[in-house]
C-alpha cells in the first residue's frame, strides 16, 4: 500500500519488460542488451521465454537454458506467426468479442491472458455508431475484407488498402478509450506489464517487501516447441528481452493518442505488422507491404498509445518476428530496429504512465480486441460472420457448404481460387465484397444491427437431415463452441483449451440435462503450457471464506468491501491487501486486480500451503536390462537423450537424479560425489528388496554430474552381453518406491516384457486367436492389485511413475499401466520397437523422450474442481489418485495430461443465470516454488432444451463419451460400451425429434451443432480401444484406452477423426504467411475414399503420426519436386520423411507440415503410403466413413441408428 | 511431520483450512450434525442388540463412508477400513442364516437368506484388479459412494428390524417358558 510499495512496483514495472522475456531473471537487461541481441537472436529468445515458466523469477540466469522444452524450432515460430496475423486481420474487420474464446485452436494459450481487457471495450457504446457496431460484432462485410487482406499482396497493391483501414481505424480510437468500458477493465495493461514487474520485482530482493499483488505476466513462456533451439540459452534472453518489450508498449497506452494508437493497430493488423517482426512476414510473402509497414512501425513507437493487444500480440510475435529475423537478413533488420525503439520508448512511457493509470487504462480497452484477436480466437469467429454475409441465418454451418463442396470436390484448384484467404470466411463472400472494398465500412454499419450471438444459435440449431446433407465437415478444424455470455464475460473467460465444457449452456435442473440426452462434464487440461499467464504474488490470496473457491473475474463486487463469491454465494470481505492494485497504483479498486482480470492466473502460494518445505526436482530412472531389452537395443539411445538433455532437466541446484536397473536382481548405482567411477551395488533379494545404502543412490546433479555422465556412456554395454530373460519390473518398483518416498519426485520406468519374477509376477493373458473376435474382449482390467497398490502408496509419498513400455510381445499393460495411473504419471507404448528393424518407432521413442525430459513438471500436486453450488461431479478420468469428492492427487503433474469429469446437477441452478468452474491447482515447481495455478470457467444457465443444444460442444462431447465408454468396456464388457455409444446417438436424436424439431421431416435430423456427432461416434467405434472383428492386440487396445483418459481434446479428436488434405494443388489462395514462408490452408475433406483420387496426394495428420499417401496417378511434379523420387514407382516403401528440396512446392508442403506440429507437444512421424503399398490398409483403415471388413460405413451407420428409432 | 499429513490428514495439501471452516466446499453432502446423530442411533441400538454379531458391522460402513464424503479421512483409509470387515460380515450373515436353518426358524431363515447372498455375490464380483468390495480408487466415481452408503442405510434398517423381530421372539420364548 503505502510508498514503498509503489516504488517497489515502478522498478518492477520498468523492468519487466525486459525482464519477463527472461523469465524473470533480470531487470538488467532490458535496454541495451535487449536491443541488440534482439535483432542477433530475437527469435530464440522469445521461445526461450516459455520454458521459463517454471524458471520463475528468482533463478534468472539458469532457467533459460534448462527450461527450453521443445526441440521444434521453426513450425513453433510459423505458428505463433501464423496466430498472431491471423488474428490480427481478422481483427481488425470483424472482431468479434464473443467469439475470442472458442477459437483459439492455435492461438489458444495466450488466450488466457486476453479476456481482461479486451471486452470492457466492445460492449461500451462507442460514440460513432458505425465504427462501434464495427468493433462490437464482426460484421461479415468485415470479413470479408480480412480475406481480402490475406490475399492482397497477390491480388492488389497492398498500400492501397492499409490506407483505407487506417483510416477507419481512427475512428474506432475514440470510442473505445473514451468508452465506459475502458474503466471496467482497466488493467488491460496488466497481464504484460504487470506480470513483468512481477517478475522484477520477485527476482530482485523487492518480492518480499512487496505488499500488493503483483500480476506477472510470463512471457510466452511455455511454448514447449519453441525451444528447439540449441543455441537458445544465449540466445533466449535477447529475445526476452524483445518480447517485453513489446508488452511494454502497451502499458503505456494510456498516455498517447488515441488516434495513433489505433492507427498503428490497423497497420499491424492489416499488413504483416511490420513494425514487430512482421517484417519477416512480408518478406515471405508480399513484397508490396513493406512499404507501407515501414511507416507504420515507425508509427507505433512513436505514439504513445499502443494497445495492449498489441503488445500481447507482439510477445507471441515477437517471438516470431525474431525467428524470421534470423531467417531473412534484411528484413528483420527494420523490424529489430523498431522494436528497440521500442524498448526504449517503453520504458520511458511506463514511467510517465504510471501514474496515468486511469488513462492508460482507458486507452488500453481498444486493445483487448486486438490481443483477442491475436489470440487466436478469430479462427472460430470468423466463420460465423462470413457466413452471415452470405446467407443471414446460418453462420456456420453446412448452408454455405454445399455451394462450397461441389468446387472442392470436382476441381480444387477451382475451390481454391475462389476461396478467400482463410476458409473460415466464407468464400462466396470473398468474391462479392472484393470489389466493394471501399464501402466495407458502410457495409459494417449496416450489418451492425445483427447482433452476432442470436445467429449464432439459430444456426446451430439449424435442423440438419443427416440423410440428405453429405458434407458436414468444415473447411477448417472445427472450433470450440462461444458460449452465449456477454462479452465482457466473454473477453475473461478461460481458453476452451484449458477448459472446455461439454455444454456450453448449462441446463437448470437435471431433468432439463436428462431430456436433451447430453452428458455434462468438463474436459482440462490445467498445467498445459502457456504462452502468457499472469503470476501474481501477494501474501493474502483471496479466497471465500465458505467454500475456499479463489477469487475470479466472475465474483461480483457488492461495494468496495464486499465480494461475493460466484460458487457459493456466500458474501465475502475484501482484505485491505486487496484494495491495491499494483498496476495501475491505485487504491479502492479491488475489481481491477488482475485476479479479477484474468480467469488463468497463478498464484505464488505462501507457506500456508505447504505441508513440508517445498520438494527438490528428483528423477529416479528404472531401467530393464534382461536379454530383451538388449535385443531391443532401447537403453542406448535413451542414455543418448538424456545425456544430450541432461542441462534440460527441469529443476535447481537442489536437482536430484539415480538410477536403477534391473533383470533378474536389481543394481543401484552410487553415484557419490568423490567417487572415481559409478559403483554398482546388485541386490540378488527380490523377495525382500532392500536399499543399500540411504544417501549415495540419489544424488545431486550439478555435484555428481560427471559420475552420471560417465553412468550413462558405459551403461549400454555394460549389459551388452546380458542373457537373463527374466524380469523383476516389481521388487524393482518397491525398491524406487522405497528410494524414492523421503523426497517424492518422479520414476521412470522402461520396461520391455512381461515382469515374470517377485512381487507382481504376471502371466499371458492374451489369447492370439480371439484378437479379432467380435465376442467380448477379455482381460482389459488388471490381473493383480500388486501395481494399484503400490501406485497409492506411491501417490502417498508424491511420487509419480511414469511407464515406458517397449514391448514386442505381450507385456499386459492393462495391469503394469496401474502403476502409472494412479500415481498421475504417463504412459508411453512402443509396440514392436526395435532399434534397427523399426526405425520409425525409433524415430518417434527419441522424439517422444525428448519431450519428456525436457518439458514442464509439477511436483506434489493436488488439484481441487470447484462447480457453482447445484452442481456436483461424479466421476473422474484421467491418470490421478481422487482423494476426496472433489479432489485430486497428483504426484506428478505434466503438461501433456489431460483429465475429464463427468458432472450432475444436484439442485435446480434457478436461481442464478450463471454456473462457474474452478480448477486449483496446486503445485511445486521444479525450481521449489510453490505454486497455484487457477482456472476459472464461467457458462450460462438456460432453461430451453434448444438453448442446451445450441451450445452443445460435440467435441467435448464425444471425448467425454469415450472416456465413458471406456469405463463402461472395463467395468462391463466392451460390447456393453460400444451399444452405450450407438444408443447416445439414437437417444440424441430421438430427444431431438420429439422435443425440439417442429418439421415433421422424415430421416435423421439433428441439430447443426451436433452435426458432426454421429460421424465422431462411428469414428470412435472404430478405434483400437473400442473396435471388435478386426485383429487388435490386447496391448494396443489397452494402451488406446489409456491415451482416451489422459490426451487433451485437440490430440484425441485428431486421433478419433483425423483431418485429411489434399496436398497436390494446393494454391496460395489462402494461405498464411508467417515468417518468411507461406502456409497453405487446403480444405478438411471427408474421410472417405471417394474423396480421394488417384492422380492426387492426400495428407492424413492423425495426431502422432501422418500419412502421406500417393495415388498411383499422381503427378511425376508433385513426386519429384516433394519426395525428391523420378516417378512413382521408384518411391521406396517405407519412407518415412519429407526430404528437404529446394523447390517451392516442397518448401510449401513442408511449412504445412510444420504448421501442423507446430501446437503439438509431441511431434508426429510422416509415412509416406504408396496406393499399391501393403501399407495402405493402414492408411485405409482411418477412412471411418468407408466400411470395412467389420465395420459398416457412415450411411449404413444411419441407417442403423435410423431403424433403432423406429423401434 | 509431513509424511502423516499427506495422506492421512483430513485437510488437504491444496488448502489451508482455517479451523472454524473446515468442513465443507461449495455443496455440503452430510451436515456435520447429521452424522453424530446418525451415529448415535447406530451405536445405540448397537450395545442393545443381543444378537451383537450383526450389530457391530453395521454402524462401521455408514460412519466411515459420511467421513469420506466429509473429507475426514482419505479414501484410500477409509476402504481398507471398510474391506477388513466384508469378509467377516459375510462369514458373521451366513453363519447366522445356518444357524436359523439348523434350528428349523424357517422365517428367520428366510429373512437372513437375501442378504447373505448379497454379500456373498458382492465379494465374488471384485474385479481381480480392486482391492476389495471397496476399491479406493473408484470410490468417488460414478456414485460408487453413494450406493454404498444407500447399501449400508438398508442393511441397517434391515439390521433394526431383525433387532426387534428377535427380541419379541425372545420375549415370546421367555414367556411361554
Amino acid at each position: 500500500m503505502s510508498s514503498p510499495g509503489f516504488t517497489n512496483l515502478n522498478s518492477s514495472v520498468s523492468y519487466s519488460q525486459n525482464s519477463t522475456p527472461n523469465g524473470g531473471a533480470a531487470p538488467p537487461y532490458h535496454n541495451g542488451p535487449a536491443q541488440t541481441y534482439q535483432s542477433m537472436y530475437p527469435p530464440t529468445g522469445c521461445y526461450g521465454a516459455p520454458p521459463q515458466q517454471q524458471s520463475y523469477p528468482t533463478i534468472p540466469a539458469h532457467s533459460t537454458p534448462a527450461p527450453n522444452k521443445a526441440p521444434i524450432t521453426n513450425s513453433a515460430h510459423s505458428d505463433n506467426y501464423y496466430q498472431s496475423n491471423h488474428q490480427q486481420q481478422q481483427q481488425q474487420q470483424h472482431h468479434l468479442p464473443q467469439h475470442h474464446v472458442a477459437p483459439t485452436p492455435y492461438s489458444t494459450p495466450s488466450s488466457s491472458v486476453p479476456p481482461s481487457q479486451p471486452y470492457a471495450t466492445l460492449p461500451s457504446s462507442g460514440p460513432p455508431p458505425s465504427n462501434a457496431q464495427y468493433n462490437q460484432r464482426q460484421h461479415p462485410p468485415y470479413a470479408t475484407p480480412g480475406s481480402y487482406y490475406g490475399q492482397q499482396p497477390y491480388h492488389t497493391a497492398p498500400a492501397q488498402h492499409s490506407q483505407p483501414q487506417q483510416q477507419q481505424q481512427p475512428r474506432l480510437v475514440p470510442a473505445p478509450a473514451s468508452g465506459p468500458g475502458a474503466p471496467l477493465y482497466p488493467i488491460v495493461s496488466y497481464p504484460s506489464v504487470p506480470g513483468t514487474s512481477q517478475y522484477g520485482t520477485l527476482s530482485s530482493s523487492q518480492s518480499t517487501s512487496t505488499p500488493g499483488v503483483m500480476p506477472t505476466h510470463m512471457g510466452a513462456p511455455l511454448h514447449p516447441y519453441s525451444t528447439s533451439r540449441p543455441a537458445s540459452t544465449t540466445a533466449v534472453q535477447p529475445g526476452y528481452s524483445v518480447a517485453p518489450p513489446s508488452q511494454l508498449v502497451p502499458t503505456v497506452n494510456g498516455q498517447g493518442s488515441t488516434v495513433h494508437q489505433h492507427y498503428d493497430q490497423s497497420h499491424l493488423a492489416s499488413q504483416s505488422y511490420d513494425s514487430y517482426g512482421r517484417v519477416s512476414h512480408s518478406s515471405g510473402g508480399a513484397d508490396v507491404d513493406r512499404p507501407p509497414s515501414g511507416t507504420p512501425s515507425t508509427s507505433v513507437h512513436s505514439s504513445p498509445g499502443h494497445r495492449q493487444g498489441m503488445q500481447y500480440g507482439y510477445v507471441a510475435n515477437s517471438g516470431a518476428s525474431s525467428a524470421s529475423a534470423t531467417t531473412s537478413g534484411p528484413a528483420t533488420a527494420p523490424s529489430s530496429s523498431s522494436s528497440d525503439d521500442d524498448d526504449d520508448e517503453e520504458e520511458e512511457d511506463e514511467e510517465a504512465g504510471g501514474d496515468t493509470s486511469s488513462s492508460s487504462t482507458g486507452s488500453a480497452s481498444p486493445v483487448p480486441n486486438s490481443y483477442d484477436s491475436l489470440e487466436g480466437g478469430n479462427y472460430p469467429d470468423s466463420m460465423p460472420p462470413s457466413n452471415d454475409m452470405t446467407n443471414q441465418t446460418a453462420p456456420y454451418g453446412s448452408y454455405g457448404y454445399p455451394s462450397m463442396q461441389p468446387a472442392y470436390r470436382q476441381g480444387p484448384p477451382s475451390h481454391t481460387d475462389s476461396s478467400p484467404s482463410h476458409d473460415l470466411y466464407g468464400q462466396s463472400s470473398y468474391q462479392q465484397y472484393s470489389q466493394p472494398f471501399p464501402n466495407l465500412s458502410q457495409l459494417s454499419a449496416a450489418l451492425g444491427g445483427l447482433s452476432g450471438v442470436p445467429e449464432l444459435e439459430v444456426e446451430a440449431l439449424r435442423p440438419v437431415n443427416l440423410l440428405q446433407e453429405r458434407n458436414l465437415l468444415p473447411p477448417r478444424p472445427l472450433e470450440a463452441p462461444e458460449p452465449n455470455l456477454s462479452p465482457d464475460l466473454k473477453k475473461v473467460n478461460c481458453s476452451p483449451q484449458t477448459f472446455r465444457c461439454t455444454l456450453t449452456s448449462i441446463p437448470q435442473t437435471q431433468a432439463l440435462l436428462n431430456k436433451a440426452r447430453l452428458p455434462l462434464g468438463l474436459l482440462l487440461h490445467p498445467f498445459r503450457d502457456l504462452q502468457q499467464l499472469p503470476v501474481i504474488t501477494s501474501n493474502t490470496i483471496v479466497r471465500c471464506r465458505s467454500c475456499r473457491t479463489y477469487i475470479n473475474p466472475f465474483v461480483t463486487f457488492l461495494d468496495q468491501r464486499r465480494w461475493k463469491c460466484n460458487l457459493c454465494y456466500r458474501v465475502n470481505d475484501v482484505p485491505d491487501e486487496f484494495m491495491y492494485n499494483p498496476v495501475t497504483r491505485s487504491y479502492g479498486e479491488p475489481h481491477k486486480r488482475p485476479e479479477v482480470q484474468n480467469s488463468t492466473v497463478e498464484f505464488i502460494a505462501s507457506s500456508d500451503y505447504m505441508l513440508r518445505p517445498p520438494q527438490p526436482a528428483v528423477y529416479l530412472f528404472v531401467l530393464d536390462v534382461s536379454h530383451n531389452a538388449v535385443e531391443a537395443g532401447y537403453l542406448k539411445y535413451f542414455c543418448d537423450s538424456l545425456l544430450e538433455n541432461l542441462d534440460k532437466l527441469p529443476g535447481d541446484t537442489r536437482t536430484r537424479v539415480g538410477f536403477l536397473t534391473f533383470d533378474n536382481t536389481i543394481h543401484f548405482y552410487n553415484l557419490q560425489e568423490g567417487l572415481s567411477q559409478p559403483q554398482m551395488l546388485v541386490v540378488s533379494d527380490i523377495d525382500d528388496v532392500f536399499i543399500p545404502s540411504h544417501d549415495s543412490l540419489m544424488v545431486n546433479l550439478k555435484e555428481s554430474k560427471e559420475l552420471v555422465k560417465d553412468l550413462l556412456t558405459s551403461l549400454p554395454a555394460m549389459f551388452s552381453q546380458s542373457r537373463e530373460t527374466h524380469s523383476a519390473l516389481g521388487p524393482a518398483l518397491q525398491a524406487a518406491f522405497k528410494l524414492m518416498s523421503p523426497t517424492g519426485g518422479r520414476v521412470t520406468v522402461f520396461q520391455t516384457q512381461l515382469p515374470t519374477l517377485g512381487a507382481g509376477a504376471l502371466q499371458s493373458r492374451e489369447d492370439p486367436n480371439q484378437r479379432s473376435s467380435t465376442k467380448g474382449v477379455q482381460h482389459l482390467g488388471p490381473a493383480t492389485d500388486f501395481y494399484k497398490k503400490l501406485a497409492l502408496d506411491c501417490s502417498g509419498q508424491q511420487i509419480g511413475v511414469d511407464l515406458f513400455l517397449l514391448s514386442s510381445q505381450y507385456a499386459d499393460l492393462a495391469s503394469l499401466s496401474c502403476i502409472s495411473k494412479y500415481s498421475a504419471g504417463s504412459i508411453f507404448y512402443y509396440p514392436s520397437f526395435h532399434y534397427i528393424h523399426n526405425p520409425a518407432q525409433l524415430e518417434k521413442f527419441q522424439r517422444d523422450l525428448e519431450r519428456y525430459l525436457t518439458r514442464k513438471i509439477g511436483f506434489e500436486a493436488v488439484m481441487r474442481i470447484r462447480c457453482t453450488k447445484g452442481l456436483s461431479i461424479h466421476t473422474f478420468h484421467g491418470n490421478f489418485f481422487v482423494r476426496s469428492t472433489d479432489l485430486l492427487s497428483l504426484a506428478n503433474v505434466n503438461p501433456d495430461s489431460a483429465f475429464a469429469v463427468q458432472m450432475s446437477i444436484e439442485d435446480s441452478l434457478a436461481d442464478s443465470s450463471l454456473a462457474c468452474f474452478q480448477a486449483a491447482l496446486l503445485y511445486t515447481s521444479s525450481k521449489g516454488k510453490r505454486r497455484i495455478r487457477v482456472h476459472t470457467l464461467c457458462l450460462p444457465v438456460v432453461n430451453q432444451l434448444s438453448d442446451v443444444y445450441a451450445g452443445a460442444d460435440v467435441q467435448a462431447i464425444t471425448c467425454l463419451l469415450a472416456n465413458m465408454a471406456i469405463d463402461r468396456s472395463i467395468s462391463s464388457s466392451l460390447s456393453d460400451a460400444r451399444d452405450a455409444l450407438v444408443n447416445a446417438v439414437v437417444d440424441l436424436v430421438s430427444a431431438y425429434k420429439s422435443n425440439v424439431s417442429n418439421l415433421q421431416q422424415s430421416g435423421l435430423v439433428v441439430p447443426a451443432a451436433m452435426r458432426l456427432f454421429p460421424v465422431y461416434i462411428l469414428s470412435l467405434l472404430k478405434q483400437k480401444a473400442l473396435r471388435t472383428g478386426t485383429s487388435t492386440r490386447l496391448d494396443e487396445r489397452v494402451f488406446a484406452m489409456c491415451e482416451f483418459k489422459t490426451q487433451p481434446l485437440q490430440q484425441l479428436m485428431r486421433m478419433v477423426h483425423p483431418d485429411l488434405y489434399r496436398l497436390d494443388n494446393m494454391s496460395d489462395q489462402g494461405a498464411l504467411h508467417l515468417n518468411d514462408t507461406v502456409v497453405p490452408q487446403p480444405h478438411l475433406l471427408h474421410l472417405s475414399a471417394e474423396r480421394l483420387s488417384r492422380d492426387g496426394a492426400f495428407l492424413m495428420d492423425c495426431g502422432y503420426v501422418f500419412y502421406l499417401w500417393i495415388g498411383k496417378c499422381c503427378n511425376d511434379m508433385f513426386i519429384r519436386d516433394v519426395l525428391g523420387c523420378p516417378n512413382y514407382a521408384s518411391i521406396p516403401p517405407n519412407m518415412s520423411h519429407i526430404p528437404e528440396l529446394e523447390t517451392p512446392l516442397s518448401e510449401r508442403v513442408r511449412a504445412f507440415l510444420d504448421w501442423l506440429q507446430d501446437n503439438r507437444a509431441f511431434s508426429s512421424i510422416m509415412h509416406v503410403v504408396k496406393d499399391d503399398a501393403s501399407a495402405k490398409a493402414t492408411f485405409f483403415q482411418h477412412l471411418v466413413e468407408d466400411r470395412s471388413d467389420s465395420a459398416s460405413s457412415y450411411y449404413e451407420f444411419l441407417q442403423h441408428i435410423q431403424q433403432q428409432m423406429s423401434k | 511431520m509431513w509424511r502423516d499429513g499427506g495422506f492421512s490428514s483430513p485437510t488437504t495439501l491444496e488448502l489451508y483450512i482455517p479451523p472454524q471452516h473446515q468442513r465443507h466446499k461449495g455443496h455440503p453432502r452430510v451436515t456435520p450434525v447429521d452424522r453424530p446423530l446418525g451415529v448415535f442411533h447406530v451405536r445405540s441400538n448397537r450395545s442393545e442388540g443381543e444378537d451383537g454379531q450383526h450389530s457391530s458391522y453395521i454402524s462401521i460402513p455408514i460412519i466411515t463412508l459420511s467421513d469420506l464424503e466429509c473429507d475426514y479421512i482419505n479414501a484410500r483409509a477409509c476402504c481398507s477400513k471398510l474391506n477388513k470387515w466384508v469378509i467377516p460380515e459375510m462369514v458373521g450373515q451366513c453363519l447366522s442364516t445356518m444357524l436359523m436353518l439348523v434350528s428349523m426358524h424357517w422365517f428367520i431363515f428366510l429373512l437372513n437368506l437375501p442378504i447373505a447372498a448379497w454379500n456373498i455375490y458382492r465379494y465374488v464380483k471384485v474385479p481381480m484388479g480392486n482391492m476389495g468390495v471397496f476399491d479406493p480408487t473408484e470410490i468417488h466415481n460414478r456414485g460408487q459412494l453413494k450406493s454404498h452408503m444407500k447399501e449400508a442405510m438398508i442393511k441397517l434398517g434391515y439390521h433394526l428390524l431383525c433387532f426387534f423381530i428377535y427380541l419379541y421372539s425372545m420375549i415370546l420364548a421367555l414367556i411361554n417358558d
